[in-house]
Order: C-alpha cells, then structure tokens, then sequence
C-alpha cells in the first residue's frame, strides 16, 4: 500500500526554509523549499551521521553541520568531498496545504 | 623567576643586555606579559562579516580571530584540542567553521566542537562530552574605535583602563573623521634577527635615531637631511601605562617623507575640521614627526600610517607584520597615496624601515659575546625633562630628543615582569617618573 508521510502546512515552510521529519520506518527526511519549489532528501549526512537539518541552506545546495560536505537538494547528488556518496531523493507535493511525502510501496 | 630589578633600573636609566638575550627572560616575558597584557589583534574593517576570519599570534601562540554568526568577536588558540594540530592554516577567509586536517574534527565559529570522523565511536567512549572539547578562547576581546584587542588573562583590567589616558592620544588617528578607519587590504611581512624590544622601545621613544640613522633616506624624500639640535620647547614625549608616544607638533613631518605631497597636503587641508574636533593641539599630531608603541608590542607611525606588530620569535628573532590605516571617508586617490607612500618608507624593502634593520639586528647579536652581554646600557637621555601640561595627560616630558618613554617602557616591562598577577600590578609605574 502507497504511504504518505504529512510534513506541516505549506505555510509553514517559507521559500529558503527546510524542515526534517522522522518517519516512523524510514531514516529522517529533509523536506526543502527553494523559491517556492518543495524537494525531499535524506536527511543525514552520507559522509559520517550529522542531520543536514541542522547545516545551512544555501541557493539550492545543502551544507552539512559538521565538516560542510554539500549536496545538490533537487538531484541529491553529492558535490564535495568530504561528501562523495549522493542523498537518496523522495517525492514531496502537496495535498489540502499540506505538504506530504511520499515513501512508496510499505 | 627572574629579578627584573637587577635587569633594568630605569629610574638610574640603565638596562642590562641580557634582556635581549637570556632564554629565562624571554620565557618570563611569554609568561608574565605576552599571556597577561590586552595585545592587538585585528583591526575590526578586517572582519566585517560573519564568517570572516584572520589567524595571527598573541605572543608566540597562534590564534584565530573571527566574527560569529551573533556578529560577535571571538578569538581561540589555533590548535586542536585532540591532539594538538594547527587547525587554520590560512591567513585570512571567510569560512562556515573550522576543521582540523589531522582528525576531522570540526569547530563551529563560536568556538564548539560540532563533530568528527568516526564520531559513534568517540561517542561510545567513557569520559567523552563534546561540550568541553571545543577551540581553547581567549578570556578577553574588546575593541577600541576599530582597534580589537585580547588578552588571554581572565584578571587582566578592562581594556579601557589598560590604555587609560592614552586613549586620549589614540583618537588623533582613530577619531579624527565620523567615519571612522579601515587598515587597507593586504598584510607585508618580514623577519627580523632582533629581540623584540629592540624594535618596541625604538617606536615608543627613539626621535634621536631618525636624524642620523634616517639621514640619507630623509636627504633622498626630503631634500635635505634633518635638522641637528632640533629645539625641543615644541616636540614632546608622553607616556601612560608604558604605552609611548612622541611627537613633534608639525602636523606633517612624517607625512612628507613620502616625497609625493598628496598626503601632507590633504592633511593641511583638513586641519581646520580636525581642529574643531580634537582641539589645535591633537590636530597638530596628525601627520607630525612622531612614533608610538602601545605595550608590549604594537606600534605605529603617524603621518605613514604605518600600523605593525612586532612577533616574539624566540629571544634574538622578531616577526613584523605591518598594515597601512586609513579614514574610510578618505577619498581613493588619497588612501592609494598612503598605500603607496607607506611601501615607499616604512615596508621591508622601503627607504627607512632598512635603515633600521641591519642596527636592531646587530644591537641583539653582538650579545652572542659573553662579556658583551654582561655590560649595561644608557636610557639616561632626557633625564629630569618632566613637565606639568594643562591639555596633555598622562606623564609628560618636554622634548622627544628624549629616552623618558623607553625608559618608561622598562619601568611596564619590569613592573610586570616582577608581579605575580595583575593584583599585584599597582597603577602606572611612570608616575614618579622623572
């Protein structure tokens, strides 16, 4: 069966903001708004275990709190060392305002 | 310890030549005045964004200065405190943070320690708590009108008592326009073969040298050599808490030596603002024959602008790093005359500062000599020159042809050297001065 994963509101997630969710059996998630455009990723670091959460939002790159590897959030690919390994990529759109995830076939 | 008493006696106005050269002073000096006095670091136009970030020394130990993302200023030993490894190898950026190449540890710009390679495992460790592991900060930084000081002692006074009056004096470069001032971008670097006091008590009082030692320089920018027998009834040198200046009240001496007029022009231009400001006296210093040392060891020229700091590299080696200070309202072709200026007299390959560096060297090294080293040296010039000033504060003599701000100097230097912490460190030493 599909799961879908409600985030928050849409208003609640500002163009430059990014939020992560914990996923009762995924790992954490980052679900970004960049100008107005919802993307998700993983939500940790594939370098070592930090919570992008927590790094820095910048155009439409994330940097890593701890040793600012980056990742491109609309592909999640990996774009510098120490990140070398790209973010996994989920669907995000929204449903009624809110913004959902989905997570595919439980 | 050491007795600086039986190595100074600046009220006989004689110092002996083992303070260039003894190992044990040049530790007590790292102990007792390079880890204890607000020493400069960085001039604020150098870090106006977060992130900025400058590394530096303060004494012999590396440091990094950086504004946080509060905007704040902070400052923090350079090394890591895993395993010791510098952890910012470069001169100067802007960065998210700082990681040691050694380990991967990672520290924020306040300072914390915010992760590392293998961080599970040192998480599982008993005795592990990322909160005390961060960059080591110094106990104190403080700015003066641009100016950013530290000191890495908690007990140290507050910096507007450790330069006290002669923030008085400071403000004829630093509070002479509304916009205040801006070092120009760039750092020149140079090593010297000399103590660093050598160069320190030439800036806070030795006027005598620049008519002989500067001779040829002065003939060449100047048109003529300067003058001998120079009446000191309007020249000075004033002294508060070891920090020196001296100064004659022609408002461009050193300016001129820059050959090209554009600098002493503009300042005579300005001298009536200046005057409405600062008062006649202060504008007259602006530019004027004169060099000053802030204790321990920074120092600057007015009129060049030439702002620098002498490194301790040991007891016979000195690092100097020099930055040229500018107005911000200057317009651009009057800070490119300073900057152009500056390297043209005081840079290591300009027309004074080379004048210099074959003296201050020799005046170290000669005391590779055993019985040379034991012999004392004469800071009696100027004796009994004090005078009351009704505008001036701090300790005033009348004259800079003078040794009264090196002795003053020495009157600091023992005066700290001799205290086991600032309790014991009991008001301005020049105050029976002589």
């Amino acid at each position: 069966m599909e799961r879908h994963l409600v985030v928050c509101p849409l208003a609640e997630l500002a163009p430059g903001e990014m939020r992560r969710v914990d996923p009762p059996e995924n790992a954490p998630i980052l679900v970004c708004n960049l100008n107005g455009e919802l993307w998700a990723v993983d939500d940790t670091c594939t370098h070592s275990r930090a919570s992008l959460s927590e790094g820095e939002l910048e155009g439409d790159e994330v940097f890593c709190p701890v040793h600012w590897g980056k990742f491109h959030v609309p592909t999640g690919r990996a774009m510098g060392f120490p990140a070398e390994q790209d973010l996994r990529t989920w669907p995000v759109g929204v449903q009624d305002e809110m913004i959902v995830v989905e997570l595919g076939e439980g | 310890m050491i007795d600086p008493d039986r190595l100074a006696n600046p009220g006989e106005g004689w110092v002996s030549r083992e303070v260039y050269w003894d190992p044990a002073v040049y530790e007590a000096e790292l102990e007792r005045i390079f880890a204890r006095c607000w020493l400069f670091v960085a001039h604020e136009s150098q870090l106006p964004n977060p992130g900025d970030f400058l590394t530096t020394r303060m004494g012999q130990d590396g440091v990094i200065v950086t504004r946080r993302r509060d905007g704040q200023l902070a400052a923090y030993l350079n090394s890591c405190p895993h395993r010791g490894n510098k952890v910012c190898h470069a001169e100067a950026g802007n960065a998210r943070g700082f990681v040691c190449n050694y380990h991967g540890w990672s520290f924020g710009l306040d300072g914390r320690l915010l992760g590392m390679w293998q961080q599970s495992t040192f998480e599982k460790s008993a005795g592990y708590d990322a909160g005390t592991l961060g960059l080591v900060p110094v106990a104190q930084i403080e700015s003066y009108k641009g100016l950013v000081f530290a000191t890495f002692d908690p007990l140290a006074p507050p910096l507007d008592e450790y330069l006290g009056d002669f923030r008085w004096y400071l403000d004829v470069l630093l509070d002479n326009d509304d916009g205040g001032t801006e070092f120009l971008p760039g750092c020149i670097r140079s090593v010297l073969h000399c103590n660093w006091k050598v160069a320190a008590e030439n800036f806070a009082g030795d006027a005598l040298h620049a008519g002989w030692t500067h001779d040829s320089g002065a003939r060449a920018m100047l048109g003529q050599g300067l003058k001998g027998d120079i009446d000191p009834s309007s020249s000075y040198s004033i002294n508060v808490n070891g920090h020196c200046w001296e100064f004659a009240l022609d408002m461009v001496g050193n300016a001129a030596t820059f050959g090209d007029r554009t600098v002493a022009r503009y300042i005579r231009n300005r001298a009536e603002d200046v005057e409405a400001r600062l008062g006649k006296l202060r504008a007259r210093m602006i530019g004027a024959a004169s060099s000053v040392n802030v204790f321990p060891n920074f120092s600057f020229l007015p009129g060049q602008n030439s702002f620098r700091v002498w490194f301790p590299r040991g007891p016979q080696e000195t690092e100097l790093h020099t930055w040229v200070l500018v107005n911000r309202r200057h317009p651009p072709e009057i800070k490119e005359a300073y900057r152009r200026g500056a390297m043209l007299t005081f840079s290591p390959s300009g027309l004074f500062e080379m004048d210099d560096g074959e003296n201050w060297e020799q005046t170290t090294l000669v005391n590779a000599g055993v019985v040379t080293r034991r012999q004392k040296l004469w800071f009696g010039l100027g004796q009994g020159t004090r005078v009351a000033h009704d505008e001036f504060p701090g300790n005033v003599f009348q004259g800079q042809i003078n040794d009264a701000n090196q002795r003053a100097f020495y009157r600091r230097w023992a005066q700290l050297l001799g205290a086991d912490t600032w309790a014991d460190v009991k008001g301005d030493p020049g105050t029976d001065q002589q």
